[in-house]
This record gives C-alpha cells, structure tokens and sequence, in this order.
C-alpha cells in the first residue's frame, strides 16, 4: 500500500524541500495563469503537487479489485478494494438481501479476505447518502478519512512557507512585492520618465497617491481595467526606487516620497533604543513584580509576560514614560497596536485627531520597531508631563486615530524633579503647574533639558549599568519620601531618564542585589551599606 | 492478530458488534435493560433483527430490532442518559443515541459531562471490554 508521507508531521516539520522542479512547477502555475501568486498560494500549490502525486500512486493499486462504495453492486466472486481498511482487497463469497426499518432494503455482500480472517458483510446497492461514495473529484484520501491538502498546509504552515519563500528568494525567475509573486520575466518595460511623473504626482498631492491614482497619473491605464499584475509590476518598480515608500496599512500600497518622511519613520530614535541585553528571569518576580510589567506600557516587555488585553478595544489609556515624552511617540503593545493602522512591511502614515480640537496631525506607525510617531509637537503644545495619561480612541475611519489627555484645571503640583549635579541626576520635589491627571508614582519634571541629555550621551558612552544607576538614582528618590521607600514604578521612571531600559531588566537588578530590600505592595528600600 | 495499539485522547470508540458475536453475547438480551417503559410494550417479536450499517465503512451487522426502537424512540427521551447512570452504561446509550457513530474519549466527555476525558480514555481504552466499547479497527 502506498504510504503518504504527506500524512506525517515528520515529514512536513523535516524533509519537506522545494527543489528545482518545483520551482518550475510554480514557474509554469504563473506563466500558465498569467498573473500574481500569493505566497500562500505557491506553497499550497506545492503541497497538492505533492499529495496528488500519491493520490496517483495509490489510485494505480486499484487494478486489484472494484473500489467499494456502498451506492455501487458487486458480483459473486468480484475482487473489492476497500480504501478505510487499510486498502484490504476482499472477494465477494455471497450476496443476499438486506433490510432496515429505515433505509429499506439493499443488497448484501459477503466477503472474504486473504489474511484467513472470518468473513465480513457490507453493504451494496445502498442508494442513501454515504462518506464513501466517491464523487467525480473525490479523493480516495479523504476516503481513508486523511487531511485535504488545504488542512495539510493550515496544520504545517509555519514549517512550509519559510521553505517556499527561501527557495522564491534564491532565484532569479521571481519577483516579490509583499508577500505576491510574479515572473521577473514577464514584468513589462516602463520607461524611467514615468516615475517622474509618480514624484511630481505625490509631491503636488501632497500625501500619499494609492497605486491605482498613480497608474491613471502615469498614463499606464490609458482607459483600461487596471489590471493586478499591473499594480504589481509598478508597485515593484515603485518598491525598487529609492525616492519611493509604501506607507499603506496591511493591504492598502498607498506611495510616498521617501524625501518628505520624517527619519523617525525609518529610524528609531535612540531614546527608544534599548540594549541588545534585556533579558530577565520572569520566575524570580514577586506578584507585585509581575503586574507592573503589564501596569507599565512599555513595548520592550515581550507578549508573553503580559496578562491578556482586550484585542479589540474602542480606547485604552496609557501612562507617558521619559523616552516616549522626549522623541513625541507612544508604544506599541498588545494594549495599543490595535487602534493604529499597521503594516510588517513598512511605517505607516496616518493622521491623528486631537481629542481637544479636532485637529489632524501626522502620525507613523512604525510596527517593526514597535512605536507610534508624530505627538512631539502636541506634548508640547499641551505642557505634558512624564507620567501622563494619554487616551488614545479609534474612529470609524482607521486611517484616523484620536489622542487626548485627562484635563484638569491648571494647578502648581508638587512633582519630583530631575535636574544633573556632580555630574549625576538628583530629585527634588518642585512645585509644577500641572494642567492633566498623571500617575503619581511616574511623573517626573525636570530643570534643565540640557544638562540631562548631556548626563544621558555620558550614561551612554560610559555604558553604566542599569545596576549602577539604580544605586545613584535610589538614594536621590527615597529622600523625598519620610518612609524612604520608592515604588518600583518610581525607579523604572527614573532610571530611564538617564538609560533606555525595560520594566522587567530594572526589576531583576532589584530583585537579583541584597542592598534592594523588597516592602510591600511594589515598594523598596535600599541599604547602601549592602551594596556587592 | 491485530497489532495493539494503546489508545489516546484522539482515539475513536464504537460499540463493536463484531465483539458481541465473538463473545457469544446475545446483544438483545442485554438491549432490553436500556428499554424505556413506554417501549416495553412496544417490543416486537421476539428476535426480529434488521441489517445495521456502519455509517463510516458501510459494513453490516444482523442486530436486534431493539437497538432500532431505543435508538429511535427511548433515545430521544430527555431522561435517556441520566446522571444516575454508571458511566460505561452512558457511553452505550450515547452509541445507542448516535446510532454507533465513532466518538473519542474527549467527544463523550463534551456531550455527556461526566468525569474527565482521561478517566472515560483509562474506563474504556484498557483491556477489560464493557459492554463490547472498543476503539474503531482500521483493518481486516
């Protein structure tokens, strides 16, 4: 009997290749169709190459006997094939009548198998519906009760599509846009003065143009159907020019001019840059550690440490840390990202709305990099501190997204304040006209700009560790308190003022060192005299 | 002799009508302890068969007309599979109900709601046969 080894994890997690002869099978699918492929389309067609093949294999056995279906009749002494019995060939001994209160009656058979087994009865001339009655297109896998190529590929897709678009990716026949596939071969000739026109285009429209808008400015369409493999072609020529970018959301191309973005579109702004090492031991986090990780709105903290969040909320609130304040952006975590437009393949412009006004702004999603741009202007419009709560709501247009902050009648706080002396940052507490709710336990003021940007290139060039400010910082915080303790929120605030870190890279210092002592409810004290 | 395979979660159960005759059980007579009392008086002559049919494989079996009046009458009473009952009796009324469709062990537990499907696996999964519940054969 044939053995699919389509059917076997081992087999798709393992030895699945795609060799040359599939690529030209996919090659000849394109060629043959004449249009675009999605990746998923290629690799599924690969995977029904490979189980047709067998399904050929095993068909070819049945010149051994009839293939049974209970709607069809067999004769005394006729040889059957039956597919769920592990393709056991029987012989017909004897046929009699059958009947059923509810079927009425049929035909039986009796048959006998080669193995010595005792006979078995089937049942023949069975005219009600049956899973084994094979239908024109039916396979005899899906007799045997075996996955459809379509469940095949759903089931191993994560092992499947690396492979095909590794092998797409190493040849030169095919060109990818996205994540669709077209032979380089027959991509049309455009003349370069074409895309001049799309510059001139975008630049007069003063934002992004969509494909199709550009196709009609560059004259390709010339009263036709703008057809796929159009848009294909120019959005791969567009996506090979340096002065273009797609700044569209998963599955809108819309084309700007790579000149008139912002950097922080393509850059991350070092603020926002975190060491390549900020792993921690989540298993040594108290309960108080572990909900702070999902209390603070940090993108640095992985998915997987955080309590699940509403995937589809109307609005959430966030609290402004130092660095996102500084550069005019937001995080993106689970709680956020899904009321921004987002792509994997490029930033996204958007606009946001001021919740106040009703003004529009730009905005960038910057999905890879996990943050939002384009608020720096708007924090400073409306003298928001760090620590600030920042609503962030969707509209019924995606491409729109309002920002807010909870107003409250102007009056002079008592905030901690960071200002740079000796060279180290120190806290005090200052009066500060405060016009927003915040979170106590994050706001942070600070004196002089400056100095604690000078203070945060020096942190960085000497490569302080996160250990070492905590020292620093830690004494500066629990003065302002008669209890001496801070929160771990506090020092998290406060020692990314100075160096770039995660909530959970802070608490394994606190929680890895004896001069930290832990109190309740988040709090600590520190003992300078147990520093290691 | 048929390979053992020791059963899983994923393993699909019937009652195997094959079991019986090899014992040299009589089917019916143990069938009559699942009639409700209203088909008590219905029941037929006695050792009226009809030809059951495998509703996956097609193979046909000679069972008790009984089978067919509590499938078709006492299964769809409410009370059919009560709590009371011991948990190999349920799973035969469930394969009585369902006309001995195949179900696996997580199957039973999702429509009947008792114990766990581990406990229904190592019940009806060992070696000890009741009430002929057996994992589906694949071969002759």
């Amino acid at each position: 009997m044939v053995q699919r080894k389509t059917q076997t994890p081992a087999y798709w997690q393992g030895q699945f290749t795609v060799n040359s002869k599939d690529l030209e099978f996919i090659y000849n699918q394109i060629l043959e169709n004449n249009r675009v492929f999605t990746l998923d389309e290629i690799a599924l067609a690969l995977v029904k190459r490979q189980y047709q093949a067998e399904e050929l294999a095993a068909r070819s056995e049945f010149q051994q006997g009839k293939l049974y279906q209970p709607k069809e009749s067999y004769a005394v002494g006729e040889q059957v094939v039956f597919p769920h019995l592990d393709f056991a060939v029987g012989t017909v001994k004897t046929t009699r009548q059958g009947h059923h209160p509810i079927h009425g009656t049929f035909t039986v058979i009796e048959v006998s198998f080669a193995n010595g087994s005792p006979t078995h009865e089937f049942a023949a001339n069975f005219d009600h519906p049956h899973p084994l009655n094979l239908d024109t297109n039916q396979s005899l896998a899906s007799l045997q009760g075996l996955m459809p190529p379509e469940e095949i590929y759903q089931t191993y897709l994560e092992f499947i599509r690396p492979k095909v678009e590794a092998a797409l990716k190493n040849s030169n026949d095919f060109v990818k846009f996205h994540e669709h596939y077209f032979l380089r071969d027959l991509l049309p000739d455009f003349h370069e003065g074409l895309f001049n026109i799309a510059d001139a285009a975008i630049d007069i429209n003063n934002g992004p143009l969509s494909v199709d808008a550009l196709i009609e400015q560059m004259g390709l369409a010339e009263g036709k159907d703008i057809t796929d493999t159009l848009r294909f072609s120019v959005s791969y020529r567009l996506a090979n020019d340096e002065r273009f970018d797609d700044v569209g959301p998963t599955g809108q191309v819309l084309w700007y001019l790579e000149r008139i973005e912002p950097p922080e579109a393509h850059h991350t702004p070092r603020r926002l840059q975190l060491d390549s090492n900020q792993s921690y031991d989540i298993d040594l986090f108290d309960e108080d550690l572990l909900a702070l990780l999902t209390e603070i709105d940090d993108e640095a903290t992985p998915v997987e440490h955080l309590s699940p969040v509403d995937p589809n909320p109307q609005s959430v609130t966030i609290v402004l840390n130092y660095p996102h304040r500084r550069v005019g952006t937001l995080p993106l975590t689970p709680k956020t990202e899904t009321l921004f437009p987002s792509s994997h393949y490029n930033p996204v412009l958007f606009e946001f709305v001021d919740g106040r006004t009703g003004n529009t702004f730009p905005g960038w999603t910057v999905l890879n990099d996990k943050y939002v741009f384009g608020l720096d202007e708007w924090y400073n419009k409306n003298k928001l501190p760090v620590g600030a709560y920042i609503n962030i709501k969707r509209t019924d247009n995606p491409m729109r997204v309002i920002v807010d902050y909870q107003a409250m009648r102007s009056q002079r706080d008592w905030v901690r304040t960071a200002s740079v002396s000796g060279n180290k940052l120190v806290f005090q507490m200052s009066k500060e006209a405060i016009n927003c709710k915040y979170d106590e336990l994050m706001i942070i003021g600070e004196s002089n700009q400056a100095q604690i940007d000078a203070l945060w290139l020096n942190a960085s060039e000497k490569k302080l560790s996160i250990y070492d400010i905590l020292c620093q910082v830690f004494p500066e915080l629990s003065k302002l308190n008669p209890q001496s303790t801070v929160h771990a929120k506090t020092l998290y605030s406060a020692v990314n003022v100075v160096r770039r870190a995660a909530p959970g890279t802070i608490f394994q210092e606190l929680v890895s060192h004896r001069c930290f002592i832990p109190m309740k409810n988040g709090y600590w004290i520190y003992d300078p005299n147990l520093r290691d | 002799m048929a390979k053992y395979i020791k059963p899983t979660l994923e393993t699909k159960f019937h009652i195997d009508f094959a079991w019986w005759r090899k014992q040299r059980q009589s089917l019916g007579a143990y069938l009559q302890g699942h009639l409700c009392p209203e088909a008590k008086n219905l029941h037929p002559t006695e050792n009226q068969t009809f030809d059951w049919v495998n509703p996956e494989t097609g193979e046909v079996f000679q069972i008790d007309m009984l089978w067919h009046i509590i499938q078709t009458h006492c299964g769809q009473q409410p009370n059919f599979i009560d709590d009371s009952l011991p948990l190999t009796r349920s799973i035969f009324r469930l394969f009585i109900a369902n006309d001995n469709t195949p179900l696996t062990s997580l199957e039973i537990y999702e429509m009947l709601h008792k114990k766990t499907p581990e406990l229904i696996l190592r019940t009806i999964g060992g070696h000890q046969v009741y009430d002929g519940i057996r994992p589906v054969n694949t071969s002759v």
